[in-house]
């Protein structure tokens, strides 16, 4: 395996070739002054080509000595063609852009790279969800990531329930989610997709399997990296307000601003969010339980005790595009929830006054800066603080029924549970964590093209749980946890043979110590004894991969990658999350996986109006100790309400993922995805005693959805009610084949298949400032399931207004 | 391959479709099919978890013509073939008289407490049939049960929690709560729940003695009191620390009426000091000249081994009355895991003796109080202690003999003939036993 990684480096070495080179770089702006972003510039007769960024700066290298044109084309300006004599090695030219009259816009074929396209063209498979479509709607931030290629989003009920991804039959925590880089968790519950509205993502990057060295982390299924909106360019203030079924109300509002001269920026944004979800359920898990014990299932109620309620506001404070600094931002986030827990993993049982309230103070630094102190030198440094506090309420005993009354005994009493919460003791549980998260990143481009760089990623969290049903006052009871992981990637980046070829290789180094003292309580002759045990565990290992795209034909790419990921254990798999149902497993081992991709891409092929993309990846995942929720062996606990994370030995994924888009005249959309793939129980013998383990040798594994798909059509009306104003439609189907949710075969434990439509409309008004969309979900009120045993809401309707203001 | 994922799609909606509207019609279907006459024999098989034998992996059933289960040349694999029930333990299963249903209660996990029934209908054909009934809140998680001999009409399920009474820091006493709940099977729905202390003499309790379970309820002839077993457990006075070395007092039952389930009465043998709970399986049967007889275990060792003593008409023990195993097999230490009364004071024990695992299968005449050990081919490291059912056709005893991990037969006792016939082969796994017929 060395040997191989060594000879392919050795063969992408680069070459240098004789001749001399310049590099042109400048700024495109509009006759009005503002930059022009996503222009395309071309030299003409050489494959140099580039994009000026969101502040119309551009930078093209590479363009041999003598006289060339260069072009500046995008949908927004007229086309220019300037020539020039290239006779040095670096060269500016700043030009002025003419807007393109709008009835032109049809006709203009796009070719300039979006953000989008650079990242899915970087050999890593990766698909980028654009929010600015979305972020108008009334759709949620993991709605939007559902219907991405591969990635399944399963959550426990409605809006502020617990999510789980799982990225082409990797899950849990193997899958990394970060907020521009910063894993999501040091944000806490209160800021997370459940509640970050879609404006303030500027795009979501989902990679799969294998990851970029800037993401460096212990994850092997692969990441979800949010990035949050950058574009400081234009001064901005948008807002919004939506209202729909669930007594649900989301409002959110974001104000840019940067002083031209000195580069003074501020951003700042907010978000609240509230919804009773109290959707109809009528499942198998809907229960009403009679005086007499006798069971009705598929009771049709309304769900209860499931509120929700989040706010949370984010202020960066700094200086974007100055000499000393592209980006050098000091940053508060500051947010806080209430959230009711209206059952345990599955619905069996519902709760009554159980409820977490969860809250996070958070400080960042981000510092980034091109050619610094020498020129190719890049530094990207982002440390966050975070100080979040979790508290779990549960002291009532009175059992409760699905139709919202206590559940009466046979003399026609309410039950009550004496010394029970709704979920086995009386708990009031408050959980500090104190978070550190430091990512730096500094590159350096040895010659044009190439690119080394290494990546630092240290995470701690110290953990305090204190439950005063406990004792109080007396410290044995109290649980204290740390855990602190370094991940440093090195890595090397090639763009070779005309830029045809590009190549990724990388070595990554894993460390993780973790300390847990905890009260051991053990009757012994009949006393309670209780000792604190204090355990640490250390743990450090190597991982290694690379990845690679070639372009053979103009539009036509290859991807692919391989590597060895380790990922450590998570915090709340080794020390529980009682708000998430989640039993402590202190004795869970790392996980370990080869991970291999290879797919195909064919961009924007063009026939007359008609442009298709199409992509497949293929994928490959070999496990060992692979970490998932427990599943059950055999037919109890079917109304089980928590339960551990474990290792299950080793498994292997096998898979291919496809996704079709078609565009008409840059009205019609459509889009299609599809995943499907094998994830077996590899496991046959039992690694100390070479005994045989067990029937499930070679079986799906369990509670993974498989096989799914997802649709989506948008029209798009131009000057239908007013002139220039647009109105699109939009469709969307989801479709998730049946699965197993435990070892077992049996028809009582396998989710139905499910398949959902969603219809919507929107309209921009001519002046662009307002834009009212109106959404329909779930519209044949199916019985969904992400978890068996819990009930996914059913048809519902929300209404949304945005309004923005560019240029004040 | 668009378009087969397309009709995928289009096949997935017309199943999703057919699935709802076939929901409904089970609803209404009568499940029984028609003109099914014959007694279907189940056997049931517990699989392993962790350690071979633990029977913690889940209980397998699988229903046999009587033909075949008498046949030793079919052989019939519950791991492979069979259904898997519903309970996290090995179910604790009850058969209707006729085999045509099984009833179960989920014996712990999250759904412990959770009653069923099963229509019997062949192979693995088990459909569910009518209410399930949460009894969890008055029993608990892990209920012990059995279905009374009225006919399938009624089952009993009991469990007790201990109440430690301490006065100024000091225990003074350690006392059981008993539950007792009676559950309608032909409508299934709880029918009755009483909760009663359980007092025992106070010499007794000040030495630390008290009721830690109940178990295997039986009826009277007249059917107007319920007997339940009892598991005695000792402290040493004053703790909480089990005192499990002093000498045991006399077995107890805990006598209440019935179907009130009021009025409780704790009954003493002078016969015997073992448990008359059984572990997995009833130990208590009303003989065809109207005693209960009941066979006690957990003696201490040297205390004379199990004995099987007996309840009059009169509700009292009939303390003239003890067949001990020990005498009876010149053994010692002999230990019932389970047996069943056959009719015309002849009964079948699966015992073991000397602290050892090894378990036996005997032939005992309850009014001649004498035994005989019945021989079988291949029983080494047979293991009895989780056994459950032991059916009875007739005069035919039907047992399922499987050591742990291996294969073994159905054996066939004629309890009037005294003759042993080899039935269908069972077919085992590795950590996995046959634990009864029904």
């Amino acid at each position: 395996m060395k040997s191989f990684f060594l000879s392919a480096v050795m063969l992408l070495l680069p070459v240098l070739l004789l001749a001399q080179f310049s590099t042109l770089n400048g700024k495109v702006t509009m006759d009005d002054g503002k930059p022009a972003s996503r222009v395309t510039i071309t030299v003409k007769g050489t494959k140099v080509a580039g994009t000026s960024d969101d502040n119309g700066k551009y930078e093209l290298k590479n363009i041999p000595y003598g006289k060339h044109t260069v072009v500046f084309s995008s949908v927004e300006i007229k086309e220019q063609a300037i020539t020039i004599i290239f006779n040095k090695t670096t060269q500016a030219l700043n030009i002025t852009a003419i807007p393109a009259e709008d009835s032109n816009l049809d006709d203009v074929v796009i070719e300039g790279a979006t953000q989008k396209k650079k990242i899915e063209t970087t050999g890593f498979a990766v698909s980028v969800i654009e929010t600015k479509e979305a972020s108008l709607r009334n759709l949620q931030t993991n709605e939007l990531l559902d219907r991405a290629v591969g990635v399944r989003v399963r959550q426990n009920g409605g809006i502020g329930s617990e999510v789980e991804y799982n990225l082409n039959g990797m899950t849990g925590r193997s899958v990394g989610v970060f907020i521009d880089g910063i894993e999501i968790s040091t944000y806490g519950s209160s800021f997370n997709l459940n509640n970050i509205p879609p404006a303030m993502i500027d795009r979501i990057e989902v990679y799969k399997g294998v990851l970029p060295s800037h993401l460096a982390g212990d994850y092997m299924g692969g990441a979800i990296n949010v990035v949050l909106k950058k574009d400081a360019g234009q001064n901005n203030i948008s807002a919004s307000v939506s209202y729909g079924s669930f007594n649900t109300f989301q409002a959110d509002a974001s104000l840019m601003t940067r002083a031209a001269k000195s580069g003074f920026t501020v951003k700042a944004s907010g978000f609240y969010t509230h919804t009773d979800n109290s959707y109809e359920i009528w499942g198998k898990f809907s229960k009403f339980v009679a005086p007499n014990g006798v069971v009705t299932r598929n009771h049709r109620a309304k769900r209860f005790n499931d509120e929700y309620r989040s706010a949370g506001g984010r202020v960066e404070l700094g200086f974007t595009n100055v000499k000393w600094a592209d980006q050098f931002l000091l940053g508060y986030n500051g947010s806080d929830t209430y959230n009711e827990i209206p059952h345990g993993q599955t619905m069996g049982r519902p709760y009554v006054g159980r409820f977490s309230e969860a809250d996070a103070h958070v400080l960042s630094v981000v510092y980034n800066k091109k050619n610094l102190f020498i020129k190719g030198l890049t530094l990207n440094f982002n440390g966050v603080y975070s100080d979040r506090n979790t508290y779990i309420q549960d002291t009532s005993g009175w059992v409760y029924n699905w139709d919202g009354n206590p559940r009466l005994d046979i003399y026609n009493r309410p039950m009550y549970r004496i010394n029970q919460g709704q979920q086995g003791a009386k708990t009031m549980n408050s959980i500090n964590r104190k978070i550190t998260t430091v990512r730096a990143n500094l590159s350096y481009d040895i010659i044009s093209g190439h690119r080394l760089s290494v990546n630092h990623m240290y995470y701690t969290v110290d953990r305090n749980d204190n439950d005063i049903f406990r004792p109080v006052g007396d410290d044995i009871y109290r649980t204290i946890n740390d855990i602190a992981k370094n991940v440093t990637a090195f890595n090397y980046e090639a763009q070779t043979f005309g830029n045809k070829l590009k190549t990724n290789v990388f070595v990554k180094l894993y460390q993780q110590s973790t300390g847990r003292t905890a009260p051991d309580i053990k009757v012994v002759n009949g006393q309670t004894v209780v000792t604190t045990v204090v355990s640490s565990d250390n743990r450090s290992t190597t991982g290694y991969g690379m990845a690679l795209s070639y372009t053979f034909l103009p539009k036509l790419m290859f991807v692919g990658s391989a590597e060895r990921a380790v990922r450590m254990p998570g915090e709340s798999e080794i020390f529980g999350d009682p708000a998430d149902n989640v039993i402590a497993n202190p004795g869970i081992r790392p996980e370990v996986s080869e991970n291999y991709n290879a797919g195909l891409r064919l961009d924007g092929y063009k026939i007359d109006k008609h442009r298709f993309t199409v992509s497949g990846n293929l994928f490959w995942r070999n496990v060992k100790d692979r970490i998932m929720r427990q599943a059950n062996t055999n037919l109890s606990d079917q109304e089980i309400e928590l339960s551990p994370f474990v290792n299950i030995g080793l498994a292997q994924a096998l898979g291919f993922e496809g996704e079709l888009m078609y565009n008409y005249a840059e009205k019609l959309n459509v889009m299609f995805n599809f995943s499907k793939f094998n994830s077996l129980y590899k496991q046959e013998f039992d690694a100390a005693t070479g005994q045989r383990l067990s029937d499930y040798y070679n079986k799906q594994l369990p509670n993974e959805p498989f096989y799914t798909m997802n649709g989506n059509a948008q029209y798009r009306f131009n000057n239908l009610i007013q002139k220039k104003s647009i109105i699109n439609l939009y469709y969307n189907f989801g479709y998730v084949a049946s699965f197993r949710t435990i070892w077992p075969e049996s028809e009582w434990f396998t989710t139905p298949t499910q398949f959902s439509h969603d219809l919507g409309v929107s309209y921009r008004t001519p002046n662009r400032k307002i834009v009212v969309s109106f959404d329909a979900k779930n519209l044949f009120n199916q019985e969904m399931y992400d978890n068996f045993g819990v009930q996914k809401p059913g048809r519902a309707f929300y209404l949304k207004l945005n309004y923005t203001i560019t240029n004040f | 391959m668009k378009k087969q994922l397309f009709k995928n799609a289009i096949l997935g909606v017309a199943a999703t479709a057919l699935l709802l509207s076939s929901c409904k019609k089970d609803k209404d279907e009568n499940t029984n099919p028609p003109g099914l006459t014959e007694r279907w024999v189940t056997v049931s098989g517990a699989k392993m978890e962790t350690n071979p034998g633990d029977g913690n992996g889940g209980t397998m059933v699988q229903s046999l013509s009587i033909e075949d289960a008498k046949d030793p040349n079919k052989s019939f694999d519950v791991f492979e073939s069979g259904f898997n029930v519903k309970s996290q333990r090995t179910a604790r299963l009850q058969a209707s008289e006729d085999g045509k249903q099984l009833f179960n209660i989920q014996y712990s996990g999250a759904d412990g407490g959770t009653f069923n029934a099963y229509n019997v209908l062949g192979g693995k054909n088990y459909p569910s049939t009518g209410a399930e009934v949460d009894i969890e809140p008055y029993a608990g998680q892990t209920p012990r049960w059995y279905k009374l001999y009225d006919g399938d009409k009624t089952g009993v399920a009991v469990n007790v929690s201990v109440k430690n009474d301490s006065v100024g820091g000091k225990l003074v006493s350690s006392r059981g709560i008993g539950t007792i709940l009676s559950l309608n099977l032909q409508n299934a729905a709880i029918s009755g729940v009483e909760n009663h202390e359980l007092a025992l003499d106070a010499a007794d309790e000040l030495k630390g003695h008290f009721i830690f379970r109940l178990d295997a309820p039986i009826l009277n002839k007249a059917g107007n009191k319920l007997m339940v077993g009892t598991w005695m457990r000792k402290y040493a006075p004053g703790t909480t620390t089990v005192d499990g070395t002093s000498d045991r007092i006399g077995t107890k039952t805990v006598v209440v009426d019935y179907p009130s389930l009021k009025n409780p009465k704790i009954i003493t043998s002078t016969q015997a000091t073992g448990d008359n709970s059984g572990y997995r399986s009833q130990i208590s049967y009303l003989g065809s000249d109207g005693y209960i007889y009941q066979a006690t275990h957990r003696e201490r060792a040297g205390a004379g081994g199990s004995k099987i003593i007996r309840i009059g008409q009169n509700n009292e023990y009939d303390n003239s009355y003890v067949l001990s195993l020990d005498n009876a097999l010149s053994i010692t230490d002999s230990y019932i895991e389970s047996w069943r009364y056959a009719g015309n004071g002849i009964g079948y024990v699966l015992y073991r003796h000397g602290g050892n695992k090894q378990g036996y299968i005997a032939r005992v005449d309850l009014r001649a109080k004498t035994a005989t050990k019945i021989d079988l081919p291949g029983t080494e490291g047979l293991d009895f202690e989780q056994y459950q059912g032991i059916m009875i056709n007739g005069d035919e005893v039907f047992v399922a003999v499987t050591p742990t991990g291996l294969d073994g037969n159905l054996y066939i006792f004629n309890s009037r003939t005294n003759t042993v016939t080899k039935g269908a082969k069972l077919i085992n796994k590795a950590g996995n036993r046959y634990i009864g017929v029904y």
